[in-house]
């Protein structure tokens, strides 16, 4: 309900935050400046589902596509995939609000966390 | 409580538990209400239940009446009967709670939130149930998963700070 009565607020808001993350992103390295290292993975020392997604969307933004592949590759699956829900259109919600796509979506999160430190 | 029944090879309704009382219900009857994933018959849905007493399916029935009832099983299992569509009082279909996949999947991705991932799950329960008929358990869910959201945005917010501010 929260989120749901602030519907627009929430859209700014996380827009705010994704362009400013993507112009210091573009301007730093996060390897060498300021950025916030992934808890996960300082207390495991695994990678999380998320973990090389800074360094990824820096790489990408300095044109080094290859380079950011290796970083995160889910992240070129999950950017469109975030695009489809928030922006795809309603005749579309049979298949992406279908549960078996969704728990397909989860499946393949876990699948890629667990073999992302596997291999 | 609206109660919809399958008689005569209609669906009819929706009637109050005082007027489903008056029709010619058979144990067998296939009746829903709001609550019940899928139809059932009127013998072992809760609410119509006790009409029955202690109703068992059986040899007991005379037999014209043992074949009406097939014929209905047959009308029933043959074409199965549309469950009613959630319309309000105005007509209007009631729209379907929200996933929040958009927040989950993000949460996920950037924040390796387990709580997101969660949410991705609980928010494929809320597809589920909604397109079983089960119109409150989805909001249910669908309230679990704006919880697990919450959690995840919260969790980062104090954390990326703290991170960078401690140099993790």
């Amino acid at each position: 309900m929260i989120i749901q009565r602030h519907k627009r607020l929430a859209a700014i808001a996380v827009c705010t935050v994704a362009i400013a993350a993507l112009v210091y992103l573009a301007l730093n390295d996060p390897t060498t400046s300021p950025a916030p290292r992934c808890a996960f993975k300082a207390i495991t020392g695994y990678d999380c589902p998320g973990c090389g997604s800074q360094r990824a969307v820096h790489a990408l933004l300095q044109g080094r596509v290859a380079e950011a592949w290796g970083y995160n590759a889910a992240l070129f699956f999950a950017v469109p995939l975030i695009g489809l829900y928030a922006l795809g259109p309603r005749r579309w919600d049979r298949v992406v609000y279908h549960p078996a796509f969704m728990l397909g979506i989860a499946a393949a999160i876990a699948a890629w966390w667990i073999g992302r430190n596997l291999f | 409580m609206k109660i919809w029944v399958y008689l005569n090879g209609l669906q009819q309704g929706p009637y109050t538990f005082d007027q489903v009382k008056m029709l010619p219900l058979e144990p067998t009857t296939p009746v829903w209400y709001d609550g019940l994933s899928n139809w059932l018959p009127a013998a072992q849905a809760p609410l119509t239940a006790p009409l029955f007493g202690g109703w068992q399916p059986g040899p007991q029935a005379d037999a014209p009446r043992e074949a009406a009832q097939q014929q209905w099983r047959q009308d029933y299992w043959q074409a199965p009967p549309r469950q009613p569509s959630y319309a309000d009082e105005n007509g209007h279909l009631e729209p379907k709670p929200p996933t929040y996949m958009v927040w989950c999947i993000l949460l996920t991705i950037c924040c390796c939130s387990p709580f997101a991932l969660a949410g991705i799950i609980t928010g494929s329960f809320v597809s589920s149930r909604y397109n079983a008929g089960d119109y409150k358990g989805a909001w249910q869910m669908s309230r679990a998963t704006e919880w697990l959201v919450i959690i995840a945005i919260v969790g980062a917010l104090v954390y990326t700070p703290l991170a960078i501010a401690f140099g993790l």
